[in-house]
């Protein structure tokens, strides 16, 4: 019994502002957060920040293609990380290439986390044979490569930012519903479930209100590692020429673009937006990583 | 805060008890302070534990939760584990201090000389190997033994705690028995050396009240035939009642009161004590209501220096701000309590 | 005399056994286990039945039945003398909020992402049990009810002893104006002090609100201490009921005086431990005939082939036993 005690006194991260605090405590997850900050600011400030809009071909200028890092085009523009084949300021592709990236990723990640959720928590409440069928379509899914169901789906739906994110969902969703299937099998055991049932809820609002809040943290940790996916799932399909359309070049047709002077010498126009997409996927995984040391009590050193 | 330091009365304590006085105490704990490292900064959980243990005893230590017993049982045998350190004190095993002695030295007196029943079986039997390969593990750990020898002492030992068909439960593993035969397993692992003081943790308190009483007859058998004392942790006053010889009370890391059991249960004069009877439906005399200590323990981090038990008693007065030294009302007996309830006014009640 | 407001009738409750899953299991031929067998007992207003016995008697999942949380192989539960399995919908909600639970284990009773207000006072507002501006006075009276303070309900569970949990649970269920609580080993799990606390709160509440119970617990002593009427169950089914009174003077069938053995004295005082013989068979694989005669000092052939009935033995005093078979 002291022994439970001492362990109780132990686990330090209860409350919001608790979890905050413990969140904060290494300084890899400071560094990462700080990134990840800027990254997204930088992408979400991009229309206003950013030297040129590489969408409006009017502020393009052939004439300064292809020009290294540091250098200053014929209007005396500076072109910080130099410019791409057709003039582009490299730094402003990058800023509105996140800016897609991180959009279809984040309401991609959204879609499969309400869809996977909804199915994953509906198969571990109902149990038996449900679930048992529920879960095989899981597993067939998870069977076949991720790339490969995006590839088939692109190929069959074509370009555009809508398709791509159709393509994410249905490859991400199984994600969330597994992890919702687990934690749903665990608390809806718990007597507070039994509770809830003996004050005579409905299903809807036992799932929903006392069900869903006990399982938001590990999925928000699926969330969050998804997120990281989506981005460099989204960047190998835009690469592989299958995902977004050339007009809205995300940071995987930005690498794409540049990969054929890559031979040249001319590194900078595939190597800067491929360095932003690692360092905004290694920001989210360490934060990530993090999020699972302070939600999961389990891991709890 | 200051411990009251006195080994001397501690074992004064038990060597002038009658049936025992002529032997020295097999196990002397002195002092002993154990504080664990938390958020709210360094909490002392054992401060300052002093008793005695004679040989054949069976000393039963009482408390609730967050009292400190368990901690008190784990530092005797240097079982704690960071947050938590043992910072102070003596444990005497004949004149050895086991505080001081080296992690090596201490494995080697661990499960020969003092060995530890737990409240969980599982916590000492591992789950993938068969019961006789861990008896057998445990004999050879202190000793060489034969195959042929080793296997039929292994038998030998569940039989005694009353393990019908021991050779088969001996190819068992420990998921396929019942939780009072685990129990049984553990208790058999814990006597197989004939250790001078065994340490049980709650050791039937998992158990179904039938099963209790049969390993509870069978480890006061075995205690009573070989000599060894007995350390028992418990919260339940009354399986000490009927079953210890003497008793420690443990309120907040303190021992507030012990003697031998029938007079201190009998006759408490801590007023903690007599709360705890008051509250126990099985001792309390017929149709009386009980009367619950009011309120509850505070957290150890907010424990002062005064006694730790006034903001639940009735009788706390100002003096009760300054912690009240241990005094021996009677020959075995020890108190710490600025107002003691006497003996006449307890037997109205 | 009208019907009781609860009664349980030739319960019966049948889990599958996984054989892969239980290594007890596995020698047997056996593909369920029979976890209640024909076990019938009643609760009327300002009673409290005690439930008593070890584990695997079937008292918790007797527990879970009557309150509708698991459903009976056979026999049925009857609420005010109804069938609860033939209710229409809103009788079927009277039925469910009249008979409430108090868990077990205070840690994971309460939803730990809800606050105090929303735990006692969800039902209210969902059922529509008082009117809106009323909920927060009626929570607040619910606290005062188990000894809580009025500012509980603004905090978490976590932010309670086990203790106050176990009261937060009791003004749960109460909140839905009950008239019969299923308390399933509630004390088990808190410290005597606070045990003895809870135990006086369910007494008070029995006085004041004429609430019926059913307590189930492994301790005699409490049982002794609170109830009025008890049963003994072994093996799924009830082996004894009889009236407190009667019940500790003179029980009737062997494992009840077992039982009542182990039961500490109020005199202090070390002494011989008499136990009962044997392990607590499997119920996977329980004896034939009585299934306690493999432990009982007064096993004779007639036991190990017929099964004993409960009958009366004494106005109100029931027992399953051969013993007491004499016309």
């Amino acid at each position: 019994m002291s022994r439970q005690h001492a362990s109780a006194m132990a686990i330090p991260a209860v409350g919001p502002r608790a979890r905050m605090r413990a969140f904060f405590g290494t300084s890899a997850a400071r560094v990462a957060t700080a990134a990840l900050l800027i990254l997204v600011a930088g992408a979400v400030l991009a229309p206003w920040i950013a030297p040129q809009n590489p969408f409006d071909l009017a502020q393009l200028d052939i004439l300064a293609s292809r020009l290294p890092p540091l250098s200053r085009g014929a209007s005396g523009a500076l072109y910080l990380l130099g410019t791409d084949d057709q003039g582009r300021d490299i730094l402003s592709a990058i800023l509105y290439g996140l800016r897609i990236s991180l959009v279809v990723a984040t309401v991609s990640v959204s879609f499969a986390f309400v869809l996977g959720t909804a199915f994953g928590m509906i198969a571990g409440t109902a149990g038996g044979r449900i679930d048992a069928l529920m879960m095989r379509i899981v597993d067939i899914q998870l069977s076949v490569p991720a790339i490969l169901v995006a590839l088939v789906l692109l190929a069959l739906l074509g370009r555009g930012v809508d398709k791509i994110i159709v393509a994410l969902v249905s490859v991400q969703w199984v994600y969330f519903a597994r992890t919702a299937r687990a934690v749903a099998l665990v608390e809806k055991r718990r007597e507070y479930i039994d509770a809830a049932r003996n004050l005579g809820f409905s299903q809807a609002r036992i799932l929903v209100g006392h069900l869903l809040p006990n399982a938001l943290a590990p999925l928000i940790v699926v969330a969050t590692v998804e997120v990281a996916h989506a981005i460099a799932l989204e960047a190998t399909l835009s690469f592989l020429g299958v995902g977004l359309p050339v007009t809205r070049p995300s940071l995987g047709l930005l690498i794409a673009n540049g990969f054929a002077f890559m031979l040249n010498g001319e590194y900078w126009i595939s190597v800067f937006p491929g360095v932003a997409l690692v360092l905004v996927v290694f920001a989210i995984n360490l934060a990530a990583d993090r999020m699972r040391d302070v939600l999961d009590p389990r891991r709890t050193p | 805060m200051s411990p009251t330091v006195c080994p001397d009365g501690a074992s004064q304590g038990a060597t002038s008890e009658g049936h025992f006085a002529a032997e020295a105490p097999v196990l002397r704990v002195a002092a002993l302070r154990t504080e664990f490292a938390t958020a709210a900064g360094i909490v002392p959980v054992v401060d300052g534990v002093d008793f005695a243990l004679a040989r054949g005893e069976v000393l039963g230590i009482v408390g609730e939760s967050g009292s400190g017993k368990s901690v008190t049982a784990y530092s005797i045998l240097g079982l704690v584990e960071p947050p938590g350190r043992v910072t102070g004190g003596r444990v005497l095993l004949g004149d050895i201090d086991l505080l001081a002695l080296p992690p090596e030295a201490l494995a080697a007196i661990r499960g020969a000389r003092v060995s530890m029943v737990f409240q969980d079986p599982m916590m000492s039997l591992n789950p993938v190997l068969r019961v006789d390969t861990q008896i057998i593990e445990a004999l050879r750990a202190h000793g060489s033994i034969g195959r042929h020898d080793a296997h039929a002492r292994a038998a030998d030992a569940l039989a005694r705690v009353g393990i019908a068909a021991p050779e088969e439960r001996l190819r068992s593993y420990p998921h396929e028995l019942s939780g009072g035969m685990r129990q049984r397993v553990c208790i058999a692992i814990a006597m197989l050396h004939q250790p001078e003081v065994i340490i049980a943790d709650e050791p039937t308190t998992a158990l179904d009240v039938t099963i209790q009483a049969q390993i509870l007859s069978e480890m006061q058998a075995l205690c009573a035939s070989s000599g060894t004392a007995l350390l028992w942790i418990t919260h339940d006053l009354s399986v000490v009642a009927s079953f210890a010889d003497r008793v420690c009370v443990m309120y907040a890391g303190r021992i507030v009161e012990s003697g031998p059991v029938d007079v201190v249960i009998g006759a408490p004069r801590h007023p903690y004590t007599r709360g705890l009877l008051d509250s126990v439906p099985a001792l309390a005399a017929g149709g009386r209501r009980l009367a619950p200590i009011p309120g509850m323990p505070l957290a150890p981090a907010d424990l002062d220096a005064g006694c730790a038990f006034r903001h639940r008693c009735a009788r706390a007065s100002e003096r009760c701000a300054l912690a009240p030294d241990e005094t021996f009302p009677a020959p075995g007996r020890t108190l710490r309590c600025h107002h003691p309830l006497d003996r006449a006014a307890d037997r109205d009640s | 005399m009208s019907p009781p407001i609860l009664e349980a009738h030739a319960l019966e409750k049948r889990f599958a056994v996984r054989r892969h899953r239980d290594p007890r299991a596995r020698r047997s031929a056996a593909t369920s286990v029979l976890a209640l067998d024909g076990v019938t007992l009643h609760v009327d207003a300002h009673e409290i039945v005690g439930v008593v016995g070890e584990s695997g008697c079937g008292k918790s999942t007797l527990a879970r039945i009557v309150c509708g949380l698991s459903t009976a192989s056979g026999g049925s539960v009857r609420y005010r003398g109804e069938d609860v399995g033939s209710l229409d919908k809103a009788k079927r909600l009277r039925y469910t909020l009249a008979v409430q639970m108090v868990f077990q284990n205070p840690f994971a009773a309460l939803n730990p992402r809800h606050r105090v207000s929303r735990i006692v006072g969800e039902a209210l507002m969902v059922h529509g049990l008082v009117p809106a501006k009323e909920h927060e006075a009626c929570v607040v009276d619910q606290l005062a009810r188990v000894g809580l303070p009025a500012d509980s309900r603004d905090r978490y569970p976590h932010q309670f002893s086990g203790g106050q949990r176990q009261r937060i649970g009791i003004a749960r269920a109460l909140a839905v104006n009950p008239e019969v609580l299923v308390c399933d080993e509630v004390v088990s799990a808190l410290d005597v002090s606070i045990q003895a606390q809870i135990l006086n709160l369910l007494l008070d509440l029995r006085a004041s609100l004429g609430l019926g119970s059913m307590f189930i617990s492994h301790d005699l002593g409490v049982i002794r201490y609170l109830c009025d009427r008890i049963a003994v169950m072994y093996l799924g089914r009830i082996v004894e009921e009889a009236p407190a009174r009667t019940f500790f003077s003179q029980p009737a069938h062997p494992y009840a005086v077992a039982l009542l053995a182990e039961l500490p004295a109020p005199v202090a005082g070390k002494r011989r431990f008499e136990p009962i013989r044997g392990e607590i068979p499997s119920p996977i694989d329980p004896p034939a005939g009585c299934h306690f005669h493999p432990r009982c000092p007064h096993a004779f052939d007639r036991c190990r082939v017929e099964q004993p009935v409960l009958r009366e033995i004494a106005p109100g005093h029931r027992a399953a036993c051969h013993l007491h078979d004499r016309p």
